[in-house]
């Protein structure tokens, strides 16, 4: 990149606690405005999964001020685009609309941060919403597999079950324990408010304090630092059900995103598949290995299966770096498995060569310049990172991934993909459709 | 918009179209090659071959092999796509801005240079069976299917899947794919969009080097090059039911036959469609069937308009017990709106977010490259960013209204179901 994601940054700390990131960029007559919370699925227990994601579908139906209608109605009539979404380690909301409109957005946030309605009708209406969503969920295979396989992989840790919920604690869940998570979390010393886009930044911080300088500071306590139990010998899940293809996913326990290890992983990854950046959105499995991968190579180029892709997440505490892929017609999963398994001891064993290292490392830095073409993912970016990191450590990721070794992506390879280390899942077609 | 929106456009010698528009904010480019060679153009028992040859397109060239390709690619980090769609063939580029002038080279070399290597077809050929039968197992595609097949008379270029079906894949043969290249890619049916970080000097130089000397028949300019679509009448409703019984949620699709882009009452239409299926999450849709019911996971509508006339279609994911409700709640909701047409308050709230959208759609590379692509493919004129708000500032509640009574016919929705439909006679 050629400039750092920090340029022009301006963070401070109201007195309640709140944290402010502003960065004015002036390309377009457009602002993004994204309020993070510093609560997760992984904050949740039995009984209450998926207790943050329904918390996030209520935070839309209005607050005190603001009835549900106009939540929306105010930001598509500036002409906005508006969502929120939970995850691991943080739950947010964000607007991007016309620069001129910042303080609705921030309007909207202050309120959604302290006056949320949540009435009993809309709770459980939107009951029915969240499990539909599960149901959608449903339909799909490998995010079948992928709840299976990540449950196999956490015995302790709240990253083992999805951000949605298991299903009976979605059923069964009630409005005050909503209330209760939603008091305790979205509080000013729990929060960040990112502002990107066409401002003057003592006028957007202002503006910022004006909307929740007021709102008392709460405290949303200590978490249990759970570190899940070392792992001691391969984990499997097998999930036979009717279908037309088949499908494999393999994971490892991977280092968090602070851990000095997870960069030589990020490019351990771009090395076997190809480079990704550091992105919740360009991560993933969405994307097939490139041509001159590894992966493609043993997989693809053999035609045992139609794609592959890999993920590796930046988490604030150790999660999973996971292998994904679709099998070709009549192949069996574990010819595919044996390939896999073989691209991951070569990398462990021979290392990797300067030439793989540096395309790698190419192939990465000019992800993260993708990931920097719009206010919202700038925004998006600074806000992710505060929360689960620190800016310091976003700011330094491309310095780290062109300093990487030869031999630290081999000794962190090494590492990771150890035999007694792994979850292999597999999905197997029960008949034709 | 006035002062960032700044597009330049020259026809080359060969008839090829190239446009370009500076983005500083990254230093990243994408350059975007549409050529009018589409699945419409395609026979019937080849279906596929548009979208076949597209992806061939990468697997190798007269001086190059798919793993030279993938080299070019890798070593730089960038992506190059290339795929079918109805009306036309893209190949799409992204790179850093010191990576443009490789890639276009590169891209000027898959285009006109490909030999579609006989085993590297054979893998594609095998990956999009695959990806056939991953379809049949996907209830949103199988509801689609449907729908398609029930709306457009056997015959008509979008009664078929662009993919193609296993079967025609299957027969599909390799000299084929080079026919269709030689037919149907000449640089007087394509268009190059460039957009980023890079100059507009340097652009207009990269084309003329690599595309310059790309010959083949005149099409006419890349507008003049796409096949007319015939209209469909609105016909009776039909239904469709797809039963999958292992899945979780069903997908539905309502519709009947729609405009084409250029119907004069396009915007109208588009401002309609806005309140009852798109505004503020669903619009009137999203509010009865999901917000107020709380009957599906989602719901909107849409007018497929473009070159031919798509139809208007209302999506929704129901659950197995919701289903008749939700299908009774929808076709209510069109009737209510054929009947009574817009409010000024929702009209004016459409409005407002139809134009102040506008500089979201332009921030990405990719946004600003497909909205040029419209003003070229539709005669739009350089003009339109600052028309658009014109235009959709005139449009009065009668007019949208109007729209609402000539193209809304509540009767005509054809029902497309897939999913778990025994668990609908259970409930």
């Amino acid at each position: 990149m050629s400039e750092s994601i920090l340029t022009d940054l301006h963070s401070t700390r109201l007195d309640n606690g709140l944290r402010v990131l502003v960065r004015p960029i002036h390309t377009a007559p457009l602002v993004s405005v994204w309020c993070w919370y510093h609560v997760g699925s992984k904050n949740e227990g039995p009984g209450t999964t998926g207790i943050s994601h329904f918390v996030e579908h209520m935070n839309f139906k209005g607050t005190e001020g603001i009835s549900r209608e106009d939540l929306k109605v105010w930001i598509e009539r500036a002409g906005g685009t508006w969502n929120g979404y939970t995850w691991l380690d943080q739950t947010t909301y964000f607007e991007t609309l016309a620069a001129d409109s910042l303080d609705l957005a921030l309007r909207i946030e202050a309120e959604r941060m302290h006056a949320c309605l949540y009435e009993a009708d809309e709770f459980e209406s939107e009951r029915t919403v969240v499990l539909a969503e599960m149901h959608g969920n449903r339909n799909d295979p490998q995010h079948e597999l992928d709840v299976d396989l990540t449950a196999a992989a956490f015995r302790m840790h709240g990253y083992g079950w999805p951000t949605i919920g298991w299903q009976s604690d979605v059923e069964t869940m009630n409005r005050q324990a909503l209330l209760d998570h939603y008091r305790r979390y979205y509080v000013p010393s729990n929060a960040i408010v990112v502002v990107a886009g066409d401002v003057d930044t003592n006028a957007a911080v202002d503006a910022v304090a004006a909307r929740f300088g007021s709102i008392p500071a709460g405290d949303a306590g200590a978490r249990p630092a759970v570190v899940e139990p070392t792992q001691h010998g391969e984990r499997r899940v097998v999930l036979e059900r009717p279908g037309t293809t088949g499908y494999l996913e393999v994971a490892f326990g991977a280092p968090a995103f602070a851990d000095a290890d997870f960069v030589p992983l990020l490019l351990a990854d771009a090395v076997l598949s190809g480079g990704k950046g550091a992105n919740l959105w360009s991560g993933g499995f969405g994307r097939n290995a490139r041509t001159t991968s590894p992966l493609y190579t043993a997989l693809i180029e053999p035609e045992l299966v139609v794609s592959v892709g890999s993920a590796v997440l930046p988490t604030e505490d150790p999660y999973l770096y996971s292998f994904s892929a679709t099998l070709r017609d009549g192949v069996d999963h574990r010819r595919v498995e044996d390939a896999l398994f073989g691209c991951f001891d070569t990398l462990a064993e021979d290392g990797v060569d300067e030439h793989s290292l540096t395309k790698a490392k190419n192939q990465v830095l000019a992800s993260l310049a993708f990931e920097s073409e719009q206010i919202t993912q700038i925004a998006h970016q600074l806000g992710y990172y505060a929360t689960i990191a620190s800016l310091e450590d976003l700011d330094a990721l491309p310095g780290r991934v062109a300093a990487t070794t030869v031999d630290e992506v081999r000794r962190v390879a090494a590492a990771v993909l150890r035999h007694d280390k792994r979850m292999v899942g597999w999905v197997v077609p029960r008949g034709a459709a | 918009m006035k002062s960032s929106f700044t597009p330049r456009r020259v026809v080359l010698d060969n008839g090829l179209t190239l446009i370009h528009q500076h983005n500083p904010i990254s230093p990243a480019v994408i350059a975007s090659l549409s050529v009018a060679a589409g699945a419409v153009q395609e026979p019937a028992a080849q279906g596929g071959l548009a979208t076949l040859t597209a992806s061939g397109l990468r697997r190798g060239t007269t001086s190059r092999s798919k793993r030279d390709i993938g080299e070019v690619l890798d070593y730089r980090g960038a992506h190059l796509g290339s795929s079918a769609s109805r009306h036309s063939t893209s190949i799409v580029a992204k790179m850093r801005a010191v990576d443009t002038a490789d890639l276009i080279e590169l891209m000027a070399d898959c285009v006109r240079n490909p030999v579609f290597p006989a085993e590297e077809i054979e893998k594609l050929r095998g990956n999009r069976i695959t990806a056939l039968r991953e379809d049949d197992d996907d209830p949103d595609v199988m509801a689609a299917r449907g729908f398609r097949e029930m709306l457009y008379p056997a015959g008509h270029p979008y009664a078929a899947s662009v993919r193609g079906t296993i079967e025609t894949i299957e027969s599909i043969e390799l000299e084929q794919l080079g026919t269709f290249h030689a037919d149907h890619y000449a640089p007087s049916a394509a268009l190059l969009i460039v957009v980023g970080a890079a100059s507009w000097e340097d652009t207009l130089a990269l084309a003329q080097q690599h595309f310059g000397g790309w010959n083949g028949a005149d099409r006419g300019g890349y507008r003049a090059a796409h096949d007319e679509i015939p209209d469909v009448p609105i016909g009776p409703a039909v239904e469709r039911r797809l039963d999958m019984p292992d899945k979780a949620q069903i997908s539905l699709l309502m519709g009947h036959s729609g405009i084409r882009r250029t119907d004069p009452r396009f915007y109208a239409a588009a401002l309609m469609n806005l309140v009852l299926g798109r505004f503020a999450m669903g619009g009137r849709l999203g509010r009865v069937v999901r917000e107020e019911q709380g009957m599906a996971y989602y719901t909107y509508s849409d007018f497929g308009a473009g070159l031919g006339a798509g139809p208007f279609t209302v999506r929704a994911g129901v659950q197995p017990q919701h289903m008749a409700a939700a299908v009774s709640s929808i076709r209510e909701q069109v009737e209510i709106m054929r009947a009574s047409g817009v409010k000024q308050g929702e009209l004016d709230d459409a409005k407002s977010a139809a134009i102040g959208s506008l500089p979201r759609t332009l921030e990405s590379n990719e946004g600003m490259a497909g909205f040029l692509h419209q003003i070229e493919l539709f005669d739009l004129g350089w003009d339109y960013p600052d028309r658009y708000a014109e235009i959709m500032s005139a449009i009065d509640v009668e007019a949208a209204s109007a729209a609402a009574s000539e193209l809304l016919h509540p009767e005509a929705l054809s029902l497309s179901v897939a999913g778990p439909l025994q668990a609908v006679s259970e409930s």
